[in-house]
């Protein structure tokens, strides 16, 4: 991982440890975190008393949170009975399981609001274009994403499915143009930054499965419609 | 007052941890806190966040007294005066530019990668620090700082976009 290339200039690449290397030798060594920082300030009694009323706000809303999962408990072992029934029963499953699309303020939100347990589907992306190399990447069991480098820039794909309460959020309205095309025989929405050039992001929701991915891109569109055309799934 | 953190933590080892950091770096916090606000209000929010979000990482933290750990409180600290300067909204812009040389000097005539990252701006540089200094994942990165996973990652792409102009620019 240390040696992978994470940035790449026209005449140089420079490795995750050589990034670590530069960092610490222009900031962890410098005069300026050395001495700049060294003043030294007791907090004043009247800063403690807030800094403590502020902490007890802190310690009252966990004990609310503690009472507040164990009432989910409860409620989550209602749910149980009522998942088991979609899980055997596709239609009832397809009107519960989704994520919604909001428009709020000036934003595109995609919302998942629902406790019911997720699938176990997951995406990956089966073409990747050449010159482009994983950077980064994390999988657990309700998500996955992958960041991929190239010449023109950064790639990142990744998939969510609805195990929390969850939320995505996209585009400032007026910043970017919205279409829909079709991936894979469904639906995905297209946001393509007016600043930026090349600039886009797609989304696709799988209402069936409680799914959601997207793909945030820096190239020509021609590229990024092939990567999007090879996203498959486990299931 | 710090027992009420202290209260927040579970094993000895990170609460004797976290009562050096405390110690140690208060002053360095609300010095921070003091160059970006005036109100003695606004620099105990600051703080406040910052310990809180020094409790969600004291356990991996392995030498309180080292460079590299104060420079970890100094970033925390930093970026949460941004995000209330942020949430504040209005004088944003002039204010995170007035601030924007807290921590840099000019950049130097002959650039290295080091001297790139050193010429970055702030917001920039502590996300380089954070992901290959500090080795954090983005989604780590986005918990610390108390962003999202998607505003992580489009910072640490933007840090990149301009190392890479300030490294082609000397090139």
């Amino acid at each position: 991982m240390k040696k992978t290339i994470v940035l790449r200039t026209p005449t140089r690449n420079y490795t995750f440890q050589e990034m670590a290397e530069a960092y610490e030798a222009a900031v962890i060594y410098s005069p300026e975190l050395l001495q700049t920082y060294s003043a030294e300030r007791q907090p004043s009694a009247a800063l403690c008393n807030s800094i403590s009323r502020m902490n007890r706000r802190y310690l009252q809303q966990q004990r609310f949170y503690a009472v507040g999962r164990s009432a989910a408990a409860v409620f989550l072992a209602a749910l149980l009975f009522f998942g088991t029934f979609l899980t055997v029963n596709a239609e009832a499953r397809q009107v519960v399981l989704s994520w919604w699309k909001n428009v709020w303020e000036d934003r595109v939100l995609y919302l998942w609001d629902s406790f019911i347990g997720s699938t176990e589907t997951a995406y990956t992306l089966t073409y990747i274009p050449e010159g482009y190399e994983l950077i980064e990447s994390g999988q657990d069991e309700t998500s996955g994403y992958w960041i991929y480098e190239g010449k023109e820039g950064n790639f990142v794909f990744e998939y969510r499915h609805a195990a929390e309460l969850d939320e995505l959020w996209y585009s400032p309205l007026g910043e970017y143009t919205h279409w829909q095309i079709e991936v894979n025989g469904s639906p995905a929405d297209v946001y393509q930054d007016d600043y930026e050039e090349n600039t886009y992001t797609v989304v696709q929701i799988d209402a069936q499965r409680g799914c959601i991915w997207y793909l945030d891109a820096q190239m020509e569109w021609a590229v990024l419609y092939e990567i999007i055309e090879g996203v498959g799934s486990s299931l | 007052m710090l027992q009420i953190y202290l209260a927040l933590l579970n094993g000895e080892e990170e609460k004797t941890k976290f009562t050096d950091l405390y110690v140690r770096y208060r002053g360095l916090m609300f010095h921070i806190a003091q160059k970006f606000f005036e109100s003695e209000a606004d620099q105990e929010q600051v703080v406040d966040e910052t310990l809180h979000a020094v409790l969600k990482i004291v356990h991996g933290i392995d030498d309180p007294a080292s460079a590299k750990t104060k420079n970890l409180m100094a970033v925390i600290t930093r970026n949460k005066c941004i995000d209330l300067l942020r949430k504040r909204g209005g004088a944003e812009t002039e204010e995170l530019d007035k601030h924007a040389d807290v921590l840099s000097e000019a950049p130097p005539a002959h650039r290295s990668l080091a001297d790139a990252i050193a010429a970055l701006p702030e917001s920039s540089r502590d996300m380089i620090g954070l992901r290959y200094y500090y080795g954090y994942s983005t989604r780590e990165v986005a918990k610390i700082l108390g962003i999202s996973h998607s505003t992580a990652r489009k910072r640490l792409e933007l840090a990149h976009k301009e190392l890479k102009e300030l490294l082609v620019d000397e090139e």
